[in-house]
């Protein structure tokens, strides 16, 4: 019973933990601008995540490897500094956004200056970092980020077409500007798959201390977990494309995600979508903090771990605290979250397959994983979606040129 | 920018007129029922009906720079996190400025509504009316044309009224109003 109950804890935080700040930007501004025709997208990009959250959730308890382990060693010194660079550039820029989301999230809720709550913000995930054990971090994040749910609520309350929303589960090329379509094809999957989650899932399961006898763990939390994390994207993008698309109304600011909830649900919709957004972007922050600090560890050999505590991992620690200090100057410059978000998310779908494919060698490599190797099953999921990242990474430059990014 | 066909399927001339019909048909709905929930459901059901072509049109802008930024490695990248941040793209068409009023007009309208029935947190009322009053700001030095530029005037003065009297039912009812006009005529001149 206790298992079961670890189990659907793991679940839960997993859920919760789900959605990030690319998340809500782009499920909210794709239902804005072509209401429910993008679900499909959505689908992908889950499915993405948990082929290959799992692989590297089993890699991490067989052969205790974190991602980066696997990248140094299976592209080599240089291709793997490349890898290195590219995911801290998107982890530092993800992190300006998240901490920027925190702050404005704060705003919406307290109406203090933006600026100010800018370093509360900072200082807060500081403590945050320092003090809590990852358990706790993991939990506590992932159970209050779990109000976005108040998304699901909306959109049945709003009324959607549920035959059109049925109609959005099935891939299409779009019935409107082909680039910008495309353009949000790419930022959804990209969202759905943005690097730091694998980064932060591997490294955690080192944390842990899985073993082969957390495999069934790793699988709920990355099949189950993700996938009803997947189900709070999918009520943001109805709720937007019920109420938004036929106002005419942007979706340009975090407020506006919040008004999706407010507007069919009152005050406790508005209460709980700020504190769901609070807590979820929160939690990311911290993921993509550690996610950073994780990566350049592993790569450079150094001691790492949130359960070493600082001292036992200074240069870890000094990690997190270089890529809090990163974050914090890209949002103090005055720059707009929302679209440094949007950066983020579409310059990460170029770093995927540079983090993607040394998982799918190391998961296929006897050696290391014995009888736990991919199967034919992880193997052709993880091929389509190597596959995928790797046509999205090619098209995400030329599309965000094309579509003058974002703008058509 | 080229338009997006959202239903696949363009409005006629008698799609655009239905189009200002639910505005009108809105208020006197809003009057005629009393629970509240029902009537801002009512109020999204009836917006529903309305033409989809002129929403797509650079609904969502996620950057702001206002042209093609080189992205080879970091410094461009770089560099366009600084020319989105300084917000170049703003719209330079009269067309473009007037759909970008409509759209700030139409979540205005929303807000205001909320506000109107007490359904909403002050503080979030008036931050979310100072952004929205905001994204008018960054449009205005841009703006030449006098017919745009009155509307701006009205929708920024009716966001500044709201974030400064954001507990106030009976101006928020008036602004509702206010805004829902100016988002059609907006949506009008857009066309």
């Amino acid at each position: 019973v206790k298992h079961v109950f670890g189990i659907a804890l793991g679940i839960l935080a997993a859920i919760g933990g789900f959605v990030d700040i690319g998340d809500i930007v782009f499920n909210i501004a794709a239902g804005a601008t072509f209401g429910y025709e993008l679900l499909w997208a959505v689908v992908v990009g889950v499915g993405g995540i948990i082929t290959y959250a799992e692989m590297c959730g089993r890699v991490a308890a067989v052969s205790e490897r974190a991602v980066f382990d696997a990248v140094r060693e299976r592209l080599g010194p240089s291709a793997g500094m490349i890898a290195l660079a590219s995911a801290q550039l998107v982890n530092v820029l993800t992190l300006g956004a998240e901490i920027g989301g925190i702050a404005l999230a704060l705003q919406l809720l307290s109406g203090l200056s933006y600026t100010a709550l800018v370093v509360v913000a900072v200082m807060g995930l500081g403590l945050v970092l320092w003090l809590m054990p990852f358990g706790w971090i993991e939990r506590v994040f992932g159970y209050m980020g779990l109000a976005l749910l108040v998304f699901a609520v909306a959109a049945v309350k709003l009324g959607p077409d549920w035959g059109d929303v049925a109609k959005g589960f099935v891939p299409s090329t779009g019935t409107g500007d082909t680039v910008v379509y495309g353009y949000f094809v790419v930022g959804l999957i990209g969202a759905a798959m943005i690097p730091y989650e694998v980064y932060f899932y591997s490294s955690g399961a080192v944390e842990e201390r899985w073993t082969r006898r957390d495999l069934g763990l790793n699988r709920a939390n990355s099949i189950v977990g993700y996938s009803l994390g997947g189900l709070i994207s999918f009520f943001l993008m109805i709720s937007a494309g019920a109420l938004l698309l036929p106002l005419g109304a942007d979706a340009e600011l975090l407020g506006t995600v919040a008004l999706v909830a407010q507007s069919p649900l009152g005050e406790a919709g508005l209460a709980l979508a700020l504190i769901g957004i609070l807590f979820a972007v929160s939690g990311a922050a911290i993921d993509t903090a550690f996610a950073g600090a994780y990566s350049v560890a592993q790569f450079f050999g150094w001691e790492w771990g949130k359960y070493r505590r600082p001292a036992g991992a200074p240069r870890f620690t000094i990690a997190w605290l270089v890529m809090l200090a990163l974050g914090f100057m890209i949002v103090i410059t005055g720059v707009d979250p929302i679209v440094v978000t949007e950066l983020s998310v579409i310059f990460s779908v170029v770093a995927l397959p540079l983090t993607y494919l040394p998982i799918l060698l190391v998961a296929n490599d006897r050696a290391y994983m014995g009888s736990h190797a991919n199967g034919k099953l992880a193997n052709t999921f993880g091929i389509f979606y190597l596959l995928v990242v790797l046509a999205t990474a090619l098209c995400a430059v030329p599309l965000l040129i094309l579509s003058n990014m974002g703008q058509g | 920018m080229p338009l997006v066909s959202l239903g696949a399927k363009e409005p006629t001339r008698s799609d655009t007129s239905d189009r200002r019909e639910p505005h009108i048909t809105i208020q006197k709905y809003a009057t005629s029922v009393t629970e509240s929930d029902n009537k801002r459901l009512a109020r999204v059901q009836l917006h529903r009906h309305a033409s989809t072509l002129h929403h797509a049109r650079e609904r969502l802008r996620p950057f702001r720079a206002g042209q093609p930024v080189g992205v080879h490695g970091r410094v461009a990248l770089l560099t366009a996190v600084v020319i989105a941040g300084a917000g170049c793209g703003v719209p330079g068409s009269v067309a473009e400025q007037a759909d970008e009023i409509a759209s700030v007009a139409a979540e205005g309208e929303l807000l205001a509504h909320d506000a109107a029935e007490g359904h909403t947190f002050r503080v979030f009322t008036r931050v979310h009316a100072e952004a929205l009053e905001k994204r008018l700001t960054r449009l205005r030095p841009k703006v030449a044309d006098k017919r745009v530029s009155m509307l701006l005037a009205r929708v920024g003065n009716a966001l500044n009224e709201l974030a400064g009297a954001p507990g106030n039912s009976d101006l928020a009812a008036r602004l509702e109003r206010e805004l829902a006009s100016a988002a059609e005529e907006a949506e009008a001149l857009a066309r």
